[in-house]
């Protein structure tokens, strides 16, 4: 340790891991919370849950749970391009990450409509007349979906910002502990994807 | 301060951990087509816990992490876990 | 003795920029540990003065002052101003930040934005939370707790309210993080865990806490914003929801909230009992894992607030079963205190006579939350102003008194400058007897069946509400000493020099106050932190 002043400047990549790591089991525990209500209103209200997952699109629900698993992959590829200095192919992955994550959001976003479109929303009539457990299910359906929603268009923005950091040579071979944090949060959101995949979908 | 030892996994292993979660989300929906009445819900979760065993000892390569970034992520589980069983001590008892 | 170690200290010297913006923009963890103070204490000030209009009105029974509706919003905003504002970052945000790096010989946190960004955080849950009283329809009236479904109906500004709560949350979560971090990863070289002073230990427990509570009702406030405005009925009977899941989640943060607020507390004063006793501390390993434990049990005894809410009575069983178990690594510390002490070269200061009060508190403060925890008492005491006392007794004769201690104990390293002894403990014997006046009354009567969060009560009462009165008075004036002495004394009082506690830990063995690096070189520790000899 050198004696010069500057507490800031040293640089110490398990401690951003760490850090990284810390703030991925609050964003679990947060889901966790959420997990908890599912459990709860489904050993209430069991048969009105199955009867409301039925109605979700099981198709488009594993098509993003594809891209998900897909993006994945690739987010954990540039990691290695990165290190090995392909800087190009980093680059190249981590686009592929941003489109495939654009792409759930885009099916997401046919998913809700269609929904939205058989009057299935919060707060709308029909709902209000539905058995009090499908109210519960699709409730928790739009509330878990779109928190999920958020956090992907977090994890974009994110990996958009190390993307550029990447191109303008502030994050390089050497120093790639960001890209690393980056990827870790972006399998967080795949990690909560695959419980929440067949607790909203396959459970019928 | 040491900088750590940076281990770097193929691409072949990444392609290969793909194959295997695609194959257990195949699986997952397979076996929802059959009905184990209660046992359904614990088949799904069961392999929706391997795949996230996967997904972090992998892609988020804790298999080749410190020790002590195991004995975390294994204590957050485990805490998740025991609110569970906790709370449903109140639920499965009313 | 001369002023230069003042002139050097971190005090003048701003990170980057200079004047006030140096203290605004600052990086460095001292700073942000004494914004975190000011703030502090200026919103003890404001959430005392709230209780005592609440003790105004009830000095005679039937309304005088206030209506029932302020009544209502007073309390709600004295909780969560109180809870959230100044007891949950009380000791961690503001002696945390500034002394647990300098403890364990780092020249600061592990990550000094983000320490800085959480203050901000935390600045902004406080505007949300002020704001909650002016906007909307009217303050909130739901108490701190916000249980549903009042909380989902009533027309008061709740969303306001709740949000200042969950931001709250972020800033606490943040400071958790950062402190995990720079424990493991920046302790001094040759300070392995066991050679780590007690209170940093008492703040990692704490830390893995607000990580890892804070989130679950962060979510579940977000679920009633959500309940109000999309009606999804999480917690509505009427659509299908179960307000006593709330309580659930509510109390999986709100309990281990506590041990936010209890455990630094006893850490500082497993730290200063050893200094005015001159002696190793006794057990310092049963205190390290009576620590970790209150932090693993103390996760998991959040039913003991719902006995009377219509869980399943094997819950209650369960519940009650833990809360007797966590109450017995409480108690290993109290004896560890007490044996450290025995046999010691007592040398009775201000911060000592502050621990001493402490540890009475503490004790009854404990003792009745077992009458509390016992499922048979709680059906008689509950939501009574029994359990208001008890409260009061761990939180303010608790963490309120540790935290006077740690002003008292640190005061002459932070400011380089010692107050006036004499005064301090006058200003303690008032603090000390006026709360007592206070509080011990509420026992009684809760006892007697007075209700909690009412606003009049019967005449058999009115005794104990005039001893509790005229208690807030004495424990005013008591403050007002205390503050008038340390702000004086913080600009003019008499030059401390580097120890003047004759203390063991890193700390006292650097200027006061400490310089911006904290240490010119980073000490190589050999031997444990307090070697007394």
């Amino acid at each position: 340790m050198e004696n010069s002043i500057s507490h800031t400047e040293h640089r110490d990549d398990t401690a951003s891991k760490m850090g990284m790591w810390l703030f991925i089991f609050t964003e679990l525990l947060l889901f966790g919370g959420l997990f908890i209500v599912y459990a709860v209103y489904r050993s209430i209200y069991p048969d009105d849950f199955h009867i409301a997952a039925n109605q979700l699109n099981t198709f488009i629900g594993t098509i993003n749970t594809v891209i998900l698993l897909v993006s994945s992959m690739t987010v954990a590829m540039s990691v290695t391009a990165l290190r090995t200095g392909n800087k190009s192919l980093t680059l190249k992955l981590l686009a592929t990450t941003i489109f495939l994550a654009f792409l759930f959001l885009v099916n997401k976003y046919f998913e809700w409509g269609l929904k939205i479109e058989h009057h299935i929303y919060p707060g709308s009539e029909l709902m209000l007349t539905l058995k009090r457990g499908e109210l519960l299910f699709f409730g928790l359906y739009y509330f878990m979906t779109a928190l999920h929603a958020l956090h992907i268009i977090v994890g974009m923005i994110i990996l958009l910002v190390i993307y550029f950091k990447i191109k303008s040579g502030r994050v390089t071979k050497d120093d790639n502990v960001l890209l690393e944090n980056g990827g870790l949060y972006w399998h967080l959101v795949d990690l909560i994807w695959i419980f929440l995949f067949p607790l909203l979908y396959l459970i019928t | 301060m040491e900088q750590e030892h940076q281990h770097i996994t193929s691409y072949r292993t990444y392609a290969t951990v793909l194959a295997v979660l695609l194959f257990l989300t195949a699986l997952t929906v397979y076996v929802t087509w059959f009905d184990f009445e209660a046992l359904t819900i614990v088949v799904a979760m069961s392999i929706a816990c391997v795949k996230v065993i996967i997904v972090i000892s992998y892609f988020m390569h804790v298999k080749h992490d410190k020790l002590v970034f195991k004995l975390m992520i294994g204590m957050v589980f485990l805490l998740i876990l025991v609110i569970f069983l906790i709370l449903f001590s109140d639920y499965l008892f009313r | 003795m001369d002023i230069s170690a003042i002139d050097n200290s971190f005090l003048k010297h701003g990170t980057k920029y200079k004047g006030i913006l140096g203290w605004l923009m600052s990086t460095d963890h001292k700073r942000i540990g004494l914004m975190y103070m000011y703030a502090i204490m200026i919103f003890f000030v404001v959430g005392g003065l709230l209780g005592g209009l609440m003790r105004l009105e009830l000095f005679r029974p039937g309304q005088d002052y206030i209506t029932a509706q302020t009544y209502n919003a007073v309390f709600t905003v004295h909780g969560v101003i109180m809870i959230f504002l100044v007891v949950i970052p009380g000791l961690a945000a503001v002696f945390g930040n500034i002394l647990m790096p300098i403890m364990i010989g780092a020249r600061d946190v592990a990550f000094p934005k983000l320490n800085l960004f959480s203050f901000y955080i935390y600045v902004l849950g406080a505007i949300l939370a002020i704001a909650s009283q002016f906007l909307g329809k009217g303050a909130p009236d739901t108490g701190w707790t916000f249980y549903a479904p009042y909380s989902t109906d009533t027309n008061t500004n709740v969303v306001a309210a709740v949000l200042a709560a969950f931001v709250l949350g972020f800033s606490s979560i943040l400071t958790g993080l950062n402190f995990i971090v720079t424990i493991h990863r920046m302790r001094a070289p040759g300070m392995t865990w066991f050679k780590m002073p007690l209170f940093p230990w008492s703040l990692y427990a704490t830390a893995w806490i607000q990580l890892l509570a804070t989130p679950i009702v962060g979510i579940t406030l977000l679920m009633i914003i959500a309940e109000r405005w999309f009606k999804i009925g999480f917690f509505d009977p009427n659509l299908g929801g179960d307000p006593i899941l709330f309580q659930h989640l509510f109390w999986i943060y709100s309990h281990p909230a506590v041990y936010v607020m209890i455990l630094p507390a006893m850490g500082v004063i497993t730290e200063i009992i050893p200094t005015f006793s001159q002696k190793r501390i006794f057990g310092y390993k049963a205190i390290v894992f009576s620590s970790v434990a209150i932090a693993a049990v103390g996760y998991l005894v959040w039913g003991h607030h719902m006995y009377t809410a219509g869980m399943s009575t094997t819950a209650r069983w369960f519940f009650s079963l833990l809360t007797f178990i966590v109450a017995v690594p409480s108690a290993i510390k109290v004896f560890n205190w007490i044996s450290t002490m025995y046999k010691g070269s007592i040398n009775l200061q201000p911060p000592f006579y502050f621990t001493m009060a402490f540890v009475f508190n503490f004790m009854i403060g404990g003792l009745t939350g077992l009458v509390l925890g016992s499922l048979a008492t709680d059906i008689h005491v509950h939501d009574t102003a029994f359990v208001v006392a008890h409260f009061h007794y761990i939180i303010f004769g608790g963490m309120g008194f540790a935290f006077l201690a740690a002003i008292h104990y640190w005061f002459p390293k932070i400011y380089g400058r010692m107050y006036n002894n004499k005064l301090a403990n006058i200003s303690c014997a008032f603090i000390f007897g006026g709360f007592t006046l206070l509080y011990f009354p509420q026992f009684i009567i809760g006892m007697q069946g007075m209700p909690r969060r009412y606003f009049d009560y019967l005449p058999q009462y009115e005794w104990a509400q005039v001893f509790s009165f005229f208690g807030a008075i004495v424990l005013a004036v008591g403050v007002i000493i205390m503050l008038f002495n340390l702000i004086k004394s913080a600009r003019k009082g008499a030059i401390a020099g580097p120890n003047p506690w004759n203390g063991k830990t890193l700390e006292w063995t650097i200027a006061s106050p400490p310089t911006v690096e904290n240490f010119e070189e980073i000490p190589v520790i050999t031997e444990g932190p307090y070697e007394y000899k």
